[in-house]
């Protein structure tokens, strides 16, 4: 079998590939290699890379027969899962264009989402996505063909527009018989500046906008991978798909690197079962968001607080001496003898157990972005022998910017510049980055687009940094920071990641602009409060009802008082409890589970007024 | 697959029995430590260990039909009987004096099966009771089995020798060789007690995997569903009367090959031993082992088989404990025996193999406690 070091060097020497291309030529070079895994009631069911291909290619020809050409939209409403995947190849190689929608977007968005991008098919999960489109169906001339994964439910649907996707692969089979050249004839003609996915940014405000990224751009990404802060060192890599496959960051791990690195893509059974998968899977890459990190950290420290006293005083003697090597690798780099040893030991004490249990065990690069994490998350990591890194990306980059990379680690900032990219700051102090991989456009949106490019290439991230001329330090998003009324400047979202830092603390939205202090909404962790409060034998049923709970209300105010003390910016000074849980079909939250500030501003505007009172 | 020891690519890989090299290992590791202890041990050691093996046997028996299908039958000692006195008579010398004995002098190869096969044949006789009745009732009407099958045996002479008198146990042919008085391969020689310790290894093999097979199995989950919840069982369509009939059979089949092998040590055998005392030792060695499962039943005959040499050991040690304690070693067994029932039904129902599954979790849970 190849190893990684010789695919970095083929990588190097040719340059990287669309991903499609890619498929097709693993199918023909390693045909038995493992593409994908598949947990279905225990059992992971495998999918070689010559089957991914000719799947692929079916979904190509299924698609020329309901009329789909270069340039067409088609889009994807699922969990991640191997159609997702082989659809999306399907749809790059005869040049059309795949749309991604979150499975958690609600009926309007997706009518917005499908009728913006002029979606000619749609590839629906199940019958809860299928029901979404069906309800808003009217209002989408366009749309030709659903196309549902899972027939559950969905069998005595009255609609001549709904096929199954078997039936869908047949017809593709019956259509790559009469013209078996038909796919790769098209895919030869694919040009770098086509476009080849539309990734639409749930915006915090306003509808959200589809970012083209070319074919071009993927492949400039691949050719950068040998050189990326987070691709492994690990031959026969393997994946674990839970991040959104619309969203760049799981598109970018899972379908650039993932497949570039002839890596094996396993798919967690469900969100629920993410734990456990990891556990099975122990993935070499691990790509994560924040939210999954602190409650990974979260959880850790709660079920230690159940453990028997000798364990738990064999994990604080762990903890000590991974502290010492967090401290001692960032400060004396990666291979410090006096690291390994205290590393050594914690590792017997129980660490190593923990990272099998978390499923880090085989992680040689765990990777966190698409939101600001607290520093304490990250140390806590690299305390337990982790390698841990923050990067930074968006969507009209491509997800590349900036990273920290082993060997070149400074907690509280994303890194350095990844290979091949520009970096600069703006006389405002916005971040501005030029590569490759930026971006062609916002679909049919000129304006939003001549916003974020300048003539010369440079992308306005919207984000507020500072630069040291190596590391990368991120302020806040440029619409966000505030300024109180003492006209001091803050940055909400560093406050925010320290206080969520305590385990019973899920959300923190600070607020201050234009105010004398600093005050913030707080929303609990729920499973971790209420063992808390189990523990101390308060009675509670539900959320709200615990989040008002006095006793919580203590509790929760001394955890801010303790991030008060780790902060060099403001203080808070008071808080209150938001008794609903935000989520993302209230409007509460984008997609991705990042908060809409303004929204939140003004649905619990009555508690702010009151904290100012 | 390796470095991912709990990803399972097919149902085969999930349930084998060795999962992974560790297991092999460990595996390999105490089947030559019992080879070896074979033939290092001395006899009276060996005469303990082959009575652990031969009660494990007949404990799986049980724990077919009591552990993983949930009738409680008191009448396993019934079917340990069967079994022996099928070998008697088929494995057997026939004598004229003072009764008339019949016994056909064949060989082990046949008389061991054999006594499997017609004990499970007269536990499919007497299986429609359990069709028909479960629970308490069940284990009052299995105990009238064992007093009408011990009045059966006492009153067959010409195959039992008669109550007080007894009768001598198979023979000791196998495959045409006679280990009557030891055997000679090569330059090894094994005495016949070493040899029947072998010989029970290696049926205990068998049997023991086979156990795991039908625990692993359809059969084995139709039988758990038949413990569980009778009725809910048989709403989702598995037969309750061919289950339960299957359940003694089985049960039964291991019981019988138990008792061919179980008084050959010893060469003779009196139909007193099978009294309802014999049948409670079962259930006790399941309760102390570990209900429901392969390990259970070899815990608790090894911890009773072993005891006697234990406690023997002690009090050949000890002046005091010979001095302060009035009772022989039997009586202490019995004593200490009873003691452990009762605690481990009152403070681990899972018998040893809760112990060990207890101990077993500690570690894997670690650092946490769940």
């Amino acid at each position: 079998m190849i190893t990684m070091q010789e695919i970095f060097n083929e990588i190097s020497k040719n340059g990287g590939l669309t991903p499609s291309r890619k498929v097709k030529e693993i199918a023909e070079r390693f045909p038995e290699k493992i593409a994908f895994r598949n947990k279905e009631f225990g059992i992971w069911h495998q999918i070689s890379y010559e089957e991914f291909w000719n799947q692929a290619q079916y979904v190509g020809n299924a698609l020329k027969f309901y009329g789909v050409g270069p340039k067409d939209k088609v889009a994807v409403h699922s969990e991640n899962r191997p159609e997702w995947i082989i659809t999306d190849i399907g749809i790059q190689a005869i040049q059309s264009i795949t749309v991604g929608l979150y499975p958690t977007n609600p009926s309007p968005e997706v009518k917005y989402l499908l009728g913006h991008s002029e979606s000619k098919v749609l590839f629906a999960e199940d019958q809860e996505q299928v029901d979404k489109v069906l309800e808003v169906i009217e209002h989408l001339p366009s749309l030709s063909k659903i196309v549902y994964f899972e027939s559950r439910g969905i069998t005595r649907y009255d609609n001549e527009k709904l096929i199954s996707w078997d039936e869908f692969i047949e017809i593709g089979k019956e259509e790559y018989k009469k013209d078996k050249d038909f796919v790769i004839k098209m895919q030869d003609e694919i040009k770098s500046e086509d476009t080849a996915i539309m990734i639409y940014t749930s915006g915090t405000t306003g509808p959200p906008k589809g970012s083209m990224l070319t074919h071009g751009n993927l492949e400039w990404v691949a050719t950068q991978i040998p050189e990326l802060s987070f691709t492994t060192g690990v031959d026969n890599p393997q994946y674990l798909s839970y991040l959104p496959l619309c969203h760049v960051f799981g598109r970018l791990v899972d379908l650039i690197i993932g497949i570039h690195t002839m890596g094996t893509i396993n798919f967690a059974e469900s969100i629920d079962t993410v734990q456990t998968d990891l556990a099975e899977v122990q993935p070499s890459v691990f790509p994560a968001v924040p939210r999954i990190l602190e409650r990974m950290h979260a959880g850790a420290l709660v079920r230690m607080k159940d453990a028997s006293k000798l364990k738990q005083l064999l994990f604080s003697l762990a903890s000590k001496l991974g502290d010492i090597t967090a401290k001692r690798r960032l400060e004396m780099g990666e291979r410090d003898f006096i690291a390994r040893v205290t590393n050594f030991i914690a590792q017997l004490l129980g660490f190593r157990a923990l990272r099998k249990k978390l499923g880090l065990l085989n992680v040689d690069n765990a990777l966190s972005g698409a939101a600001p994490i607290s520093p304490e998350i990250l140390r806590f990591f690299m305390s337990l022998g982790v390698p841990i890194y923050e990067g930074y990306g968006m969507t009209e980059n491509s997800a590349i910017a900036t990273g920290n990379r082993p060997g070149k680690v400074k907690l509280g900032t994303v890194g350095v510049a990844q290979p091949g990219v520009e970096l600069k700051l703006a006389d405002d102090g916005e971040i501005l980055i030029k590569h490759p991989g930026v971006f062609k456009g916002y679909f049919k949106n000129e304006e939003a687009t001549k916003e974020v490019i300048d003539n010369n290439g440079w992308l306005y991230t919207g984000d507020v940094g500072e630069y040291d001329g190596e590391f990368l330090k991120i302020v806040d998003r440029k619409k966000d920071i505030i300024i109180t009324s003492g006209g001091k400047n803050v940055s909400p979202s560093e406050i925010e990641n320290n206080v969520k830092t305590s385990p019973y603390i899920r959300e923190a939205i600070v607020i201050g602009d234009d105010r004398k202090f600093l005050s913030v909404l707080i929303g609990i962790e729920f499973d971790i409060v209420s063992n808390w409060a189990l523990r101390k034998n308060i009675p509670h049923t539900t959320y709200r009802n615990l989040s008002e709970n006095e006793n919580v209300q203590e509790l929760i105010w001394k955890e801010i008082q303790k991030a008060n003390e780790r902060t060099s910016s403001l203080s808070i000074r008071k808080f209150r409890m938001i008794t609903k849980e935000l989520d993302h079909e209230d409007g509460d939250m984008t997609a991705t589970q990042k908060v809409k500030r303004n929204v939140l501003m003004e649905k619990f505007s009555d508690l702010i007024e009151d904290m100012y009172k | 697959m390796r470095r991912r020891p709990d990803l399972y690519i097919s149902y085969r890989d999930e349930t084998a029995i060795l999962k992974n090299n560790t297991h092999r290992v460990i595996a390999l590791i105490i089947a030559s430590a019992l080879l070896i202890l074979g033939y290092v041990a001395d006899d009276y050691w060996i005469l303990l260990l082959s009575a652990s093996i031969f009660l494990t046997i007949a404990t799986w028996g049980l724990n077919i039909v009591s552990g993983m299908a949930g009738q409680i039958s008191l009448a396993h000692g019934f079917f340990v009987a069967v079994g022996t006195y099928t070998a008697a008579v088929v494995g057997g010398f026939s004598t004229e004096f003072p009764n008339k004995i019949i016994g056909y002098e064949l060989d082990m190869i046949i008389w061991l099966p054999l006594a499997g096969i017609v004990a499970a044949g007269v536990g499919l006789i007497i299986a429609p009771l359990a069709v028909r009745l479960k629970g308490l009732n069940l284990a009052l009407v299995s105990i009238g089995i064992v007093y009408i099958g011990s009045y059966i045996l006492s009153n067959l002479k010409t195959v039992t020798g008669g109550a007080g008198l007894g009768r001598k146990t198979a023979g000791y042919t196998i495959l045409g060789v006679n280990f009557k008085d030891g055997l000679e391969i090569g330059s090894l020689i094994f005495t016949k007690n070493q040899v029947l310790y072998y010989i029970g290894l290696l049926v205990a093999l068998l049997l023991g995997i086979g156990v795991k097979n039908l625990l692993r199995s359809k059969i084995g989950r139709a039988y758990a569903a038949i413990r569980d919840r009778d009725i809910a069982a048989e709403a989702i369509g598995i037969n309750l009367a061919r289950f339960k009939a299957s359940a003694f059979a089985l049960s039964s089949f291991y019981a019988g090959v138990a008792g061919a092998l179980m008084f050959s040590t010893i060469g003779a055998v009196d139909v007193e031993r099978f009294g309802l005392l014999f049948s409670v030792t079962f259930i006790a060695i399941v309760v102390i082992g570990g209900v429901g499962t392969v390990m259970g039943p070899i815990f608790g005959s090894i911890f009773f088989g072993l005891m006697p040499g234990i406690i023997k050991f002690v009090i050949d040690h000890s002046e005091f404990i010979r001095d302060s304690i009035p009772l022989n070693a039997a009586q202490i067994e019995r004593v200490i025996f009873g003691l452990f029932i009762v605690g481990f039904l009152m403070f681990e129902p899972r018998g040893l193999w809760g112990v060990w599954f207890r101990l077993r979790n500690y570690f894997k849970a670690w650092p946490f406690s769940y």
